[in-house]
Protein backbone atom coordinates (compact mmCIF):
# COMPACT_ATOMS: atom_id res chain seq x y z
CA UNK A 1 0.00 0.00 0.00
CA UNK A 2 1.30 3.10 -0.76
CA UNK A 3 1.02 6.34 1.41
CA UNK A 4 0.74 8.53 -1.89
CA UNK A 5 -2.10 6.44 -2.33
CA UNK A 6 -3.36 7.17 -0.02
CA UNK A 7 -2.88 11.22 -0.13
CA UNK A 8 -4.14 11.46 -3.57
CA UNK A 9 -7.86 9.49 -2.45
CA UNK A 10 -7.84 11.64 0.68
CA UNK A 11 -6.96 14.94 -0.22
CA UNK A 12 -7.92 16.68 2.56
CA UNK A 13 -6.01 15.29 5.19
CA UNK A 14 -2.26 14.55 6.70
CA UNK A 15 -1.20 11.07 8.03
CA UNK A 16 1.10 10.58 10.68
CA UNK A 17 2.84 8.16 12.81
CA UNK A 18 2.22 7.48 16.29
CA UNK A 19 5.81 7.85 18.01
CA UNK A 20 5.50 5.10 20.67
CA UNK A 21 3.93 1.96 19.42
CA UNK A 22 3.67 0.02 22.48
CA UNK A 23 2.30 1.20 26.27
CA UNK A 24 5.04 2.43 28.36
CA UNK A 25 6.29 -0.06 30.94
CA UNK A 26 4.54 1.84 34.17
CA UNK A 27 0.68 1.32 32.11
CA UNK A 28 1.50 -2.33 31.36
CA UNK A 29 2.36 -2.91 34.91
CA UNK A 30 -0.60 -1.26 36.38
CA UNK A 31 -3.28 -3.19 34.00
CA UNK A 32 -4.22 -6.59 34.02
CA UNK A 33 -2.92 -8.83 31.27
CA UNK A 34 -5.30 -11.00 29.57
CA UNK A 35 -4.60 -14.65 29.06
CA UNK A 36 -6.91 -15.14 26.41
CA UNK A 37 -6.46 -15.82 22.48
CA UNK A 38 -9.28 -16.02 19.74
CA UNK A 39 -10.20 -19.55 20.75
CA UNK A 40 -10.96 -18.85 24.09
CA UNK A 41 -13.53 -16.52 23.40
CA UNK A 42 -15.81 -18.81 20.82
CA UNK A 43 -15.07 -21.71 23.02
CA UNK A 44 -16.68 -20.05 26.01
CA UNK A 45 -19.57 -19.06 24.87
CA UNK A 46 -20.61 -21.41 21.61
CA UNK A 47 -22.51 -23.96 22.79
CA UNK A 48 -24.65 -20.96 25.28
CA UNK A 49 -24.94 -18.88 22.10
CA UNK A 50 -26.27 -22.03 19.69
CA UNK A 51 -28.73 -22.43 22.19
CA UNK A 52 -30.29 -19.34 22.78
CA UNK A 53 -29.86 -18.77 18.72
CA UNK A 54 -29.77 -20.87 15.45
CA UNK A 55 -26.39 -19.93 15.17
CA UNK A 56 -25.07 -22.02 11.92
CA UNK A 57 -22.08 -19.80 11.02
CA UNK A 58 -19.20 -20.21 12.71
CA UNK A 59 -16.29 -17.80 12.36
CA UNK A 60 -14.45 -20.11 9.83
CA UNK A 61 -17.65 -20.06 7.99
CA UNK A 62 -17.39 -16.35 7.08
CA UNK A 63 -16.34 -14.90 4.07
CA UNK A 64 -12.50 -13.44 3.92
CA UNK A 65 -11.84 -9.98 3.69
CA UNK A 66 -9.20 -8.88 1.83
CA UNK A 67 -7.53 -7.02 4.98
CA UNK A 68 -4.30 -8.31 4.27
CA UNK A 69 -3.93 -5.02 1.41
CA UNK A 70 -5.19 -2.84 4.26
CA UNK A 71 -3.12 -0.70 5.81
CA UNK A 72 -3.84 0.98 9.54
CA UNK A 73 -2.59 5.19 9.32
CA UNK A 74 -3.36 8.10 11.98
CA UNK A 75 -5.13 10.67 9.91
CA UNK A 76 -4.32 13.90 11.88
CA UNK A 77 -6.99 16.45 11.48
CA UNK A 78 -7.86 18.27 8.31
CA UNK A 79 -4.77 20.03 6.01
CA UNK A 80 -7.68 22.06 4.93
CA UNK A 81 -8.81 23.52 8.29
CA UNK A 82 -12.46 22.27 7.29
CA UNK A 83 -13.75 21.70 10.68
CA UNK A 84 -15.69 23.38 13.86
CA UNK A 85 -12.88 22.43 16.05
CA UNK A 86 -9.46 21.22 16.43
CA UNK A 87 -10.18 17.20 16.66
CA UNK A 88 -8.04 14.29 17.77
CA UNK A 89 -5.81 11.83 15.27
CA UNK A 90 -8.02 9.32 14.51
CA UNK A 91 -6.86 5.77 13.34
CA UNK A 92 -8.00 4.98 9.41
CA UNK A 93 -7.72 1.55 7.90
CA UNK A 94 -7.07 1.90 3.86
CA UNK A 95 -6.70 -0.48 1.48
CA UNK A 96 -4.28 -1.40 -2.02
CA UNK A 97 -5.88 1.67 -4.36
CA UNK A 98 -5.77 4.40 -0.95
CA UNK A 99 -9.21 3.94 0.10
CA UNK A 100 -10.64 4.52 3.31
CA UNK A 101 -12.56 1.10 3.87
CA UNK A 102 -12.60 1.85 7.97
CA UNK A 103 -12.09 4.07 10.67
CA UNK A 104 -12.46 5.15 14.28
CA UNK A 105 -15.67 6.25 15.30
CA UNK B 1 -42.47 2.00 -1.76
CA UNK B 2 -42.73 1.92 2.39
CA UNK B 3 -40.34 -0.62 3.82
CA UNK B 4 -41.87 -3.11 5.84
CA UNK B 5 -41.71 -2.12 9.70
CA UNK B 6 -39.63 -4.80 11.64
CA UNK B 7 -41.94 -6.49 14.01
CA UNK B 8 -42.30 -4.74 17.95
CA UNK B 9 -40.63 -6.55 20.41
CA UNK B 10 -41.48 -9.96 22.06
CA UNK B 11 -42.87 -10.27 25.45
CA UNK B 12 -40.90 -11.39 27.98
CA UNK B 13 -39.77 -15.08 27.41
CA UNK B 14 -39.54 -16.02 31.50
CA UNK B 15 -42.05 -15.43 34.50
CA UNK B 16 -39.22 -13.60 35.95
CA UNK B 17 -40.01 -10.29 37.64
CA UNK B 18 -37.92 -6.98 36.09
CA UNK B 19 -35.11 -7.20 39.31
CA UNK B 20 -35.64 -10.69 40.09
CA UNK B 21 -32.14 -12.37 40.76
CA UNK B 22 -30.48 -9.30 40.57
CA UNK B 23 -27.06 -8.67 42.50
CA UNK B 24 -26.30 -5.09 43.32
CA UNK B 25 -22.95 -4.12 44.33
CA UNK B 26 -21.34 -1.28 45.70
CA UNK B 27 -18.74 0.05 48.32
CA UNK B 28 -20.78 2.17 50.42
CA UNK B 29 -17.41 3.56 52.45
CA UNK B 30 -16.70 5.31 49.20
CA UNK B 31 -19.85 5.95 47.57
CA UNK B 32 -20.94 8.37 51.00
CA UNK B 33 -17.83 10.52 49.89
CA UNK B 34 -19.26 11.01 46.78
CA UNK B 35 -22.97 11.60 46.91
CA UNK B 36 -23.21 11.95 50.81
CA UNK B 37 -24.18 9.79 54.40
CA UNK B 38 -27.84 10.16 54.14
CA UNK B 39 -28.04 9.94 50.30
CA UNK B 40 -26.49 6.34 50.57
CA UNK B 41 -28.24 5.12 53.49
CA UNK B 42 -32.11 6.11 51.99
CA UNK B 43 -30.32 4.26 48.56
CA UNK B 44 -29.68 0.82 50.40
CA UNK B 45 -33.14 1.05 52.37
CA UNK B 46 -34.71 1.47 48.77
CA UNK B 47 -32.64 -1.02 47.11
CA UNK B 48 -33.73 -3.90 50.44
CA UNK B 49 -36.76 -2.85 49.78
CA UNK B 50 -37.05 -4.71 46.27
CA UNK B 51 -37.94 -7.84 46.79
CA UNK B 52 -35.83 -11.18 45.34
CA UNK B 53 -32.60 -9.10 44.84
CA UNK B 54 -29.53 -9.38 47.02
CA UNK B 55 -27.60 -6.38 47.75
CA UNK B 56 -23.90 -6.32 48.95
CA UNK B 57 -21.31 -4.18 50.24
CA UNK B 58 -17.63 -4.66 49.55
CA UNK B 59 -15.17 -3.24 51.92
CA UNK B 60 -12.72 -0.76 50.09
CA UNK B 61 -10.80 -2.69 47.61
CA UNK B 62 -7.27 -2.54 46.63
CA UNK B 63 -8.51 -2.92 42.79
CA UNK B 64 -10.88 -4.67 40.57
CA UNK B 65 -9.48 -7.80 41.03
CA UNK B 66 -9.62 -7.69 44.47
CA UNK B 67 -13.10 -6.13 44.57
CA UNK B 68 -14.28 -8.95 41.96
CA UNK B 69 -12.82 -11.35 43.67
CA UNK B 70 -14.60 -11.29 47.01
CA UNK B 71 -17.55 -10.12 44.70
CA UNK B 72 -17.44 -13.42 43.40
CA UNK B 73 -18.72 -15.47 46.17
CA UNK B 74 -22.03 -13.54 46.08
CA UNK B 75 -22.96 -14.78 42.71
CA UNK B 76 -24.85 -18.08 42.44
CA UNK B 77 -26.34 -20.54 39.70
CA UNK B 78 -29.82 -18.55 39.79
CA UNK B 79 -27.94 -15.01 39.51
CA UNK B 80 -29.27 -13.24 37.05
CA UNK B 81 -26.99 -10.19 36.31
CA UNK B 82 -24.75 -7.43 38.43
CA UNK B 83 -25.52 -4.01 38.74
CA UNK B 84 -22.77 -2.27 40.36
CA UNK B 85 -23.52 1.14 42.20
CA UNK B 86 -20.74 3.88 42.24
CA UNK B 87 -18.03 5.74 39.47
CA UNK B 88 -14.86 4.01 39.08
CA UNK B 89 -13.47 5.62 42.22
CA UNK B 90 -16.35 3.81 43.92
CA UNK B 91 -15.45 0.14 42.53
CA UNK B 92 -12.91 -0.05 40.27
CA UNK B 93 -13.24 -0.94 36.84
CA UNK B 94 -10.82 -3.78 35.14
CA UNK B 95 -7.83 -2.30 33.57
CA UNK B 96 -7.92 -4.74 31.29
CA UNK B 97 -4.56 -5.26 28.38
CA UNK B 98 -6.69 -7.16 25.76
CA UNK B 99 -3.46 -7.94 24.40
CA UNK B 100 -2.22 -11.84 25.86
CA UNK B 101 0.92 -12.81 25.25
CA UNK B 102 -0.25 -15.09 22.46
CA UNK B 103 -1.68 -12.47 20.71
CA UNK B 104 0.74 -10.70 20.60
CA UNK B 105 3.09 -13.24 19.20
CA UNK B 106 0.74 -13.61 16.45
CA UNK B 107 1.07 -10.10 15.70
CA UNK B 108 4.81 -10.00 15.60
CA UNK B 109 5.03 -13.21 13.59
CA UNK B 110 2.56 -12.42 11.07
CA UNK B 111 3.83 -10.82 8.24
CA UNK B 112 0.92 -8.95 6.89
CA UNK B 113 0.79 -7.18 10.31
CA UNK B 114 4.27 -6.02 10.20
CA UNK B 115 4.19 -1.69 9.39
CA UNK B 116 0.80 -1.49 10.75
CA UNK B 117 0.16 1.52 13.44
CA UNK B 118 -0.93 0.89 16.57
CA UNK B 119 -3.96 1.05 18.11
CA UNK B 120 -4.89 4.77 19.68
CA UNK B 121 -5.41 2.63 23.33
CA UNK B 122 -2.46 0.32 22.93
CA UNK B 123 -5.28 -2.25 23.34
CA UNK B 124 -5.76 -1.14 27.15
CA UNK B 125 -9.51 -0.55 28.02
CA UNK B 126 -11.43 0.06 30.99
CA UNK B 127 -14.22 -2.71 31.66
CA UNK B 128 -16.39 -4.08 33.93
CA UNK B 129 -17.01 -7.35 33.14
CA UNK B 130 -15.22 -9.18 35.76
CA UNK B 131 -17.83 -8.63 38.04
CA UNK B 132 -19.68 -11.43 35.98
CA UNK B 133 -16.92 -13.39 36.10
CA UNK B 134 -17.45 -16.54 38.29
CA UNK B 135 -15.06 -19.02 36.75
CA UNK B 136 -12.28 -16.32 37.07
CA UNK B 137 -11.39 -16.28 33.01
CA UNK B 138 -11.81 -12.77 32.56
CA UNK B 139 -14.96 -13.70 30.16
CA UNK B 140 -18.01 -12.91 32.48
CA UNK B 141 -21.32 -15.77 32.79
CA UNK B 142 -23.73 -12.88 34.06
CA UNK B 143 -24.92 -9.37 32.28
CA UNK B 144 -22.70 -6.70 34.52
CA UNK B 145 -24.22 -3.15 34.30
CA UNK B 146 -23.22 0.08 36.16
CA UNK B 147 -24.55 2.85 37.70
CA UNK B 148 -21.77 5.70 37.85
CA UNK B 149 -22.72 7.90 40.66
CA UNK B 150 -21.50 11.27 39.45
CA UNK B 151 -21.12 12.90 42.33
CA UNK B 152 -24.67 12.53 42.77
CA UNK B 153 -27.63 11.14 44.59
CA UNK B 154 -30.09 12.41 41.89
CA UNK B 155 -28.43 11.07 39.03
CA UNK B 156 -28.29 7.58 41.16
CA UNK B 157 -31.75 7.34 42.01
CA UNK B 158 -32.96 8.45 38.77
CA UNK B 159 -30.85 6.07 37.21
CA UNK B 160 -32.22 3.19 39.89
CA UNK B 161 -35.46 3.99 39.22
CA UNK B 162 -35.54 4.20 35.35
CA UNK B 163 -38.68 2.48 33.82
CA UNK B 164 -38.03 -0.16 31.38
CA UNK B 165 -37.12 1.08 27.71
CA UNK B 166 -40.40 1.44 25.22
CA UNK B 167 -40.25 1.00 21.34
CA UNK B 168 -43.24 3.14 20.80
CA UNK B 169 -40.65 5.43 18.97
CA UNK B 170 -37.28 5.19 17.76
CA UNK B 171 -34.29 7.98 17.17
CA UNK B 172 -30.99 7.99 15.48
CA UNK B 173 -28.12 10.26 14.80
CA UNK B 174 -25.30 8.90 12.41
CA UNK B 175 -22.37 10.80 10.99
CA UNK B 176 -22.54 11.17 7.14
CA UNK B 177 -19.33 8.87 6.49
CA UNK B 178 -21.31 6.62 8.50
CA UNK B 179 -24.01 4.75 5.80
CA UNK B 180 -23.74 1.33 7.46
CA UNK B 181 -25.97 2.97 10.41
CA UNK B 182 -29.21 3.49 8.00
CA UNK B 183 -29.16 -0.80 7.90
CA UNK B 184 -28.95 -0.90 11.74
CA UNK B 185 -31.33 1.81 12.46
CA UNK B 186 -33.91 -0.47 10.04
CA UNK B 187 -33.75 -3.08 12.97
CA UNK B 188 -34.02 -0.88 15.69
CA UNK B 189 -37.38 -1.95 16.78
CA UNK B 190 -40.24 0.52 16.73
CA UNK B 191 -44.19 1.49 16.54
CA UNK B 192 -44.15 4.69 15.65
CA UNK B 193 -42.32 7.19 15.18
CA UNK B 194 -39.08 6.89 13.65
CA UNK B 195 -36.29 9.28 12.80
CA UNK B 196 -32.35 8.72 11.60
CA UNK B 197 -30.30 12.42 11.30
CA UNK B 198 -27.29 12.60 9.36
CA UNK B 199 -24.41 14.87 10.44
CA UNK B 200 -23.76 17.40 8.68
CA UNK B 201 -27.25 18.24 7.65
CA UNK B 202 -28.14 18.03 11.38
CA UNK B 203 -26.20 19.72 13.77
CA UNK B 204 -26.98 20.38 17.82
CA UNK B 205 -28.61 24.08 17.10
CA UNK B 206 -31.36 22.21 14.94
CA UNK B 207 -32.06 18.93 16.11
CA UNK B 208 -35.47 18.08 17.77
CA UNK B 209 -35.12 17.01 21.07
CA UNK B 210 -38.44 15.90 21.28
CA UNK B 211 -38.15 12.88 18.91
CA UNK B 212 -34.89 11.59 21.43
CA UNK B 213 -37.18 8.60 23.28
CA UNK B 214 -38.16 5.17 23.16
CA UNK B 215 -34.69 3.26 20.88
CA UNK B 216 -31.85 5.73 20.49
CA UNK B 217 -28.95 4.80 18.40
CA UNK B 218 -25.68 7.06 17.87
CA UNK B 219 -23.03 6.53 15.02
CA UNK B 220 -21.16 9.06 15.56
CA UNK B 221 -17.29 10.20 16.73
CA UNK B 222 -16.51 10.92 20.20
CA UNK B 223 -13.48 12.39 22.25
CA UNK B 224 -11.52 11.12 25.39
CA UNK B 225 -11.08 13.97 26.88
CA UNK B 226 -14.60 15.99 26.22
CA UNK B 227 -17.66 14.06 26.48
CA UNK B 228 -20.01 16.71 26.07
CA UNK B 229 -19.93 16.30 21.78
CA UNK B 230 -20.42 13.72 19.46
CA UNK B 231 -18.75 14.70 15.86
CA UNK B 232 -19.78 13.51 12.18
CA UNK B 233 -17.92 14.18 9.19
CA UNK B 234 -18.36 16.57 6.44
CA UNK B 235 -20.17 14.86 3.43
CA UNK B 236 -18.43 16.61 0.45
CA UNK B 237 -15.06 17.99 2.18
CA UNK B 238 -12.91 16.59 4.11
CA UNK B 239 -13.22 17.53 8.06
CA UNK B 240 -15.26 17.54 10.91
CA UNK B 241 -18.83 18.72 11.76
CA UNK B 242 -20.46 19.38 15.23
CA UNK B 243 -23.13 16.67 15.74
CA UNK B 244 -24.25 16.40 19.15
CA UNK B 245 -24.10 18.67 22.29
CA UNK B 246 -24.45 17.41 25.99
CA UNK B 247 -27.54 19.77 26.13
CA UNK B 248 -29.30 18.47 23.42
CA UNK B 249 -29.58 15.76 26.13
CA UNK B 250 -33.59 15.72 26.88
CA UNK B 251 -34.17 16.88 30.57
CA UNK B 252 -36.63 13.80 31.19
CA UNK B 253 -35.87 10.99 28.88
CA UNK B 254 -37.61 7.48 30.78
CA UNK B 255 -39.05 5.07 28.83
CA UNK B 256 -35.53 4.76 26.42
CA UNK B 257 -32.68 3.33 25.56
CA UNK B 258 -29.33 4.23 23.62
CA UNK B 259 -26.53 2.87 21.97
CA UNK B 260 -23.62 4.48 21.10
CA UNK B 261 -21.02 3.43 17.96
CA UNK B 262 -18.58 6.68 19.81
CA UNK B 263 -15.41 6.39 20.40
CA UNK B 264 -15.00 6.60 24.28
CA UNK B 265 -18.92 6.85 24.48
CA UNK B 266 -19.13 5.45 28.11
CA UNK B 267 -15.93 6.57 29.21
CA UNK B 268 -17.45 7.82 32.57
CA UNK B 269 -14.12 8.57 34.06
CA UNK B 270 -10.41 9.81 33.51
CA UNK B 271 -7.40 9.40 32.62
CA UNK B 272 -8.45 6.53 30.23
CA UNK B 273 -7.04 3.28 30.50
CA UNK B 274 -4.20 3.31 28.72
CA UNK B 275 -2.89 6.58 30.49
CA UNK B 276 -3.77 5.12 33.93
CA UNK B 277 -0.79 3.96 36.25
CA UNK B 278 0.12 3.55 39.94
CA UNK B 279 -0.22 6.04 41.96
CA UNK B 280 -2.85 8.48 39.65
CA UNK B 281 -6.21 9.00 40.71
CA UNK B 282 -9.58 8.80 38.95
CA UNK B 283 -11.83 11.33 37.86
CA UNK B 284 -14.82 10.84 37.97
CA UNK B 285 -17.19 12.73 35.92
CA UNK B 286 -20.56 14.22 36.29
CA UNK B 287 -23.71 14.38 34.42
CA UNK B 288 -22.74 18.12 32.88
CA UNK B 289 -19.54 16.79 31.94
CA UNK B 290 -20.36 13.09 30.25
CA UNK B 291 -23.28 13.02 27.52
CA UNK B 292 -23.61 9.32 29.25
CA UNK B 293 -24.19 10.57 32.49
CA UNK B 294 -26.76 13.15 31.09
CA UNK B 295 -28.48 10.68 30.02
CA UNK B 296 -28.84 8.38 32.81
CA UNK B 297 -29.66 11.58 34.76
CA UNK B 298 -32.65 11.84 32.68
CA UNK B 299 -33.75 8.64 33.53
CA UNK B 300 -32.75 6.17 30.48
CA UNK B 301 -32.70 2.58 31.49
CA UNK B 302 -29.87 1.80 29.77
CA UNK B 303 -26.75 3.31 27.48
CA UNK B 304 -24.36 1.13 25.70
CA UNK B 305 -21.22 2.31 24.44
CA UNK B 306 -17.30 2.06 24.55
CA UNK B 307 -14.43 2.96 27.29
CA UNK B 308 -11.92 3.16 24.38
CA UNK B 309 -11.61 4.01 20.60
CA UNK B 310 -14.51 2.55 18.36
CA UNK B 311 -14.06 1.21 15.12
CA UNK B 312 -16.15 0.62 12.15
CA UNK B 313 -16.59 0.16 8.45
CA UNK B 314 -17.66 3.30 5.69
CA UNK B 315 -18.60 0.69 3.62
CA UNK B 316 -22.13 -0.23 3.36
CA UNK B 317 -22.98 -3.98 3.92
CA UNK B 318 -19.67 -5.20 5.90
CA UNK B 319 -19.66 -6.51 9.44
CA UNK B 320 -16.69 -6.22 11.17
CA UNK B 321 -15.11 -4.47 13.45
CA UNK B 322 -17.63 -2.64 15.91
CA UNK B 323 -21.24 -3.37 13.15
CA UNK B 324 -21.48 -6.75 14.51
CA UNK B 325 -22.14 -5.71 18.08
CA UNK B 326 -24.53 -2.55 16.68
CA UNK B 327 -26.74 -5.30 14.78
CA UNK B 328 -26.74 -7.57 17.63
CA UNK B 329 -27.45 -5.47 20.23
CA UNK B 330 -30.79 -3.68 18.30
CA UNK B 331 -31.79 -7.50 17.64
CA UNK B 332 -31.49 -8.59 20.94
CA UNK B 333 -33.42 -5.45 22.19
CA UNK B 334 -36.13 -6.41 19.52
CA UNK B 335 -36.27 -10.04 20.77
CA UNK B 336 -37.82 -7.73 24.40
CA UNK B 337 -34.24 -8.29 26.18
CA UNK B 338 -33.21 -6.10 29.06
CA UNK B 339 -30.49 -3.63 27.88
CA UNK B 340 -27.56 -5.38 29.92
CA UNK B 341 -28.75 -8.91 28.74
CA UNK B 342 -28.76 -7.58 24.95
CA UNK B 343 -25.15 -6.34 25.26
CA UNK B 344 -24.24 -9.68 27.02
CA UNK B 345 -26.04 -11.80 24.39
CA UNK B 346 -24.29 -9.34 21.71
CA UNK B 347 -21.09 -9.66 23.26
CA UNK B 348 -21.65 -13.82 23.27
CA UNK B 349 -22.30 -13.70 20.03
CA UNK B 350 -19.55 -11.35 18.67
CA UNK B 351 -17.08 -13.51 20.63
CA UNK B 352 -18.58 -17.24 18.46
CA UNK B 353 -17.92 -15.30 15.37
CA UNK B 354 -14.60 -12.96 15.79
CA UNK B 355 -12.75 -12.17 13.75
CA UNK B 356 -15.58 -11.87 11.36
CA UNK B 357 -13.48 -12.01 7.91
CA UNK B 358 -10.80 -10.59 9.65
CA UNK B 359 -7.10 -12.17 8.65
CA UNK B 360 -4.56 -9.96 9.84
CA UNK B 361 -3.39 -10.74 13.56
CA UNK B 362 -3.46 -7.36 14.44
CA UNK B 363 -7.34 -6.61 13.22
CA UNK B 364 -8.15 -9.96 14.99
CA UNK B 365 -7.03 -7.82 18.17
CA UNK B 366 -8.53 -4.81 17.65
CA UNK B 367 -11.96 -7.21 17.30
CA UNK B 368 -10.90 -8.35 20.41
CA UNK B 369 -10.57 -4.53 22.07
CA UNK B 370 -13.74 -4.03 20.59
CA UNK B 371 -15.42 -6.81 22.55
CA UNK B 372 -14.46 -5.46 26.01
CA UNK B 373 -14.59 -2.30 25.89
CA UNK B 374 -18.26 -1.99 25.54
CA UNK B 375 -20.15 -1.44 28.50
CA UNK B 376 -23.62 -1.04 29.62
CA UNK B 377 -24.09 2.04 32.33
CA UNK B 378 -27.55 2.14 33.89
CA UNK B 379 -29.57 -0.29 35.66
CA UNK B 380 -29.79 -1.99 32.38
CA UNK B 381 -32.83 -4.11 33.18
Amino acid sequence: MDLKKVKSKNPGWNFTQKISKKASKSVLDSATQSNLDIDSYHNKYVTQVKKKKAVTDSADDQPKLDDKAWKMLIKTSSAQNLTDFTEDPKTGFYDAEGNEVASQG
Amino acid sequence: MNEPKPSPPAERRDSLGRFDNLVFVTCTAKLRENIGRTETEEMIAWLRAIPHTRFVDLPVPKDAAEAAGEFRKSLSNDTRGVVIIGGYDVLPALQLNVLSEKMLNDIENDEASQGEEWDRDDFIVWSDDIYGDREGDLLPEFPVSRIPDGKSATLVMNALKAPSYSIAHKYGLRNIKRPFAEEVFKAVPFKADNLLEVSENCSPKTMNAKSMKGAIYFMLHGHANDATRFTGELGSRDGYYEAFDIFNVPEICQGSVVFTGCCYGALVALPKADRMEAGLKIRARTADQSIALAFLEAGVSGFVGCTAAHYSSRIKGQNFFGIPMHNSFWENIAEGMAPAEALFQAKMEYSVKMPHGLTKEIYKAVEVKMLHQFTCLGIGW
